[in-house]
């Protein structure tokens, strides 16, 4: 995180209280700021925030914690797409 | 702990949400069909999920769009919730695995089979191998054990096995010495005069008072047929006398002393004189020499 934020400079704090994921390729994935889950299976699971929803497809798709907005998808993710935008 | 749960109504993933908002972590969530999700939650949260979906088999309050159930544990967890449930019973099974599994490799018996005199010198021996009560034996030793114990005046056979956890040793011919080779003829290794003669069996070849050289017979078996063993019983004593020179007189008798084997109960000094000679000493010891042949004193 320290190194986000030195990164990101001054826009670190506004950039880590919003929405957002780590994606470890062909591993899993790890969302913050999770609203809701939508429909989900093996294949696809549609991850929704405040602003849009996330599609993300792959193989041997689980879910292997959610909680307090923090989500951990297990399995082998192929794409996220964002699916819509809310204005 | 973790329990297996199941909510069941339409649209299960709105259940999932409302649990998350309430602040319970939901793991290995599954879709097991439309309407169903299987999850994984904390013991201590099962009532948290119960209160918000409560399971109308139970408490029955009117309408609520999911219910909850918590579905019987399967692998470890069922069998750690067996395990618990039933202590003595699991701590019985893991005693007797461990005995089935560990066991087989210790000795608890041992069984010596034949007539044998050696039981103890053979119990012996095998707690020298390790191999005895109560000990790891692998069988690795099991020959040296077999050629310890042959080699007991007697044995003519010996083996040493493991069977279960009895270690078996059968031996054969314990109870029949060897055939001991007995003389036949009694012979002096010293020169001097005979003090003493018994014969208890055989002849006497020489009588008291007569002098003997070392290597002459004193007696002998007498023959009592082709292949029948004689041997002569008997006894005797030979009065004799070491002359020796030393530097001193100490060293001179030392060495006279060492020369007759004095240190022999067979050998009983008389006296012992020293007298100057030639720059040294000379030393004169009297002694008698005790022979005997097949003679039990």
């Amino acid at each position: 995180m320290r190194l986000y934020k030195e990164i990101f400079g001054g826009e670190g704090d506004e950039l880590f209280s919003a929405a957002r994921c780590v994606l470890l390729p062909l591993k899993e994935g790890y969302f913050e700021g999770v609203k809701a889950l939508g429909d989900f299976s093996d294949t696809l699971v549609e991850v929704c925030y405040k602003d849009c929803t996330l599609r993300i497809a792959g193989e041997g798709l689980e879910i292997a914690k959610f909680c307090d907005g923090d989500l951990k998808i297990a399995g082998k993710i192929l794409s996220i797409a964002v699916e819509e935008v809310r204005k | 702990m973790k329990t297996r749960m199941l909510i069941t109504g339409m649209m299960p993933e709105r259940a999932l949400n409302r649990l998350q908002r309430a602040g319970i972590a939901v793991e290995k969530v599954k879709k097991r069909k439309k309407n169903e999700i299987v999850f994984t939650v904390d013991e201590k949260d099962c009532e948290k999920v119960f209160a918000i979906y409560p399971n109308i088999c139970y408490n029955n309050r009117g309408y609520t769009p999911y219910t909850a159930q918590i579905l019987p544990k399967t692998g470890v967890a069922k069998l750690w919730s067996g395990v618990k449930k039933r202590v003595g019973l699991a701590l019985g099974a893991a005693i007797w695995l461990f005995l089935t599994a560990f066991s087989d490799s210790f000795v608890l018996s041992v069984k010596i089979l034949g007539e044998t005199p050696y039981e103890t010198e053979i119990m012996r021996i095998l707690d020298e191998g390790g191999a005895t009560h109560f000990s790891r034996y692998d069988g690795k030793n099991a020959d040296l054990l077999s050629s310890r114990i042959l080699a007991l005046d007697g044995v003519s056979y010996c083996s040493v096995k493991k069977v279960g956890t009895t270690l078996v040793v059968e031996v054969v011919g314990g109870s029949f010495p060897k055939a001991q080779a007995f003389a036949t003829e009694l012979i002096s290794d010293v020169s001097g005069e005979i003090t003493e003669l018994t014969v208890l069996r055989g002849e006497a070849l020489k009588s008291v008072g007569e002098l003997v050289e070392a290597g002459e017979a004193l007696a002998r078996a007498i023959p009592l047929s082709d292949s029948a063993a004689s041997f002569v019983i008997a006894r005797a004593s030979v009065a004799c006398v070491y002359e020796g020179e030393g530097a001193d007189e100490q060293s001179a008798i030392a060495n006279g002393l060492l020369c007759i084997g004095a240190e022999n109960d067979e050998v009983k000094v008389k006296e012992i004189a020293a007298e100057e000679w030639e720059g040294g000493v000379r030393v004169k010891i009297s002694y008698e020499r005790i022979l005997h042949a097949n003679f039990l004193s």
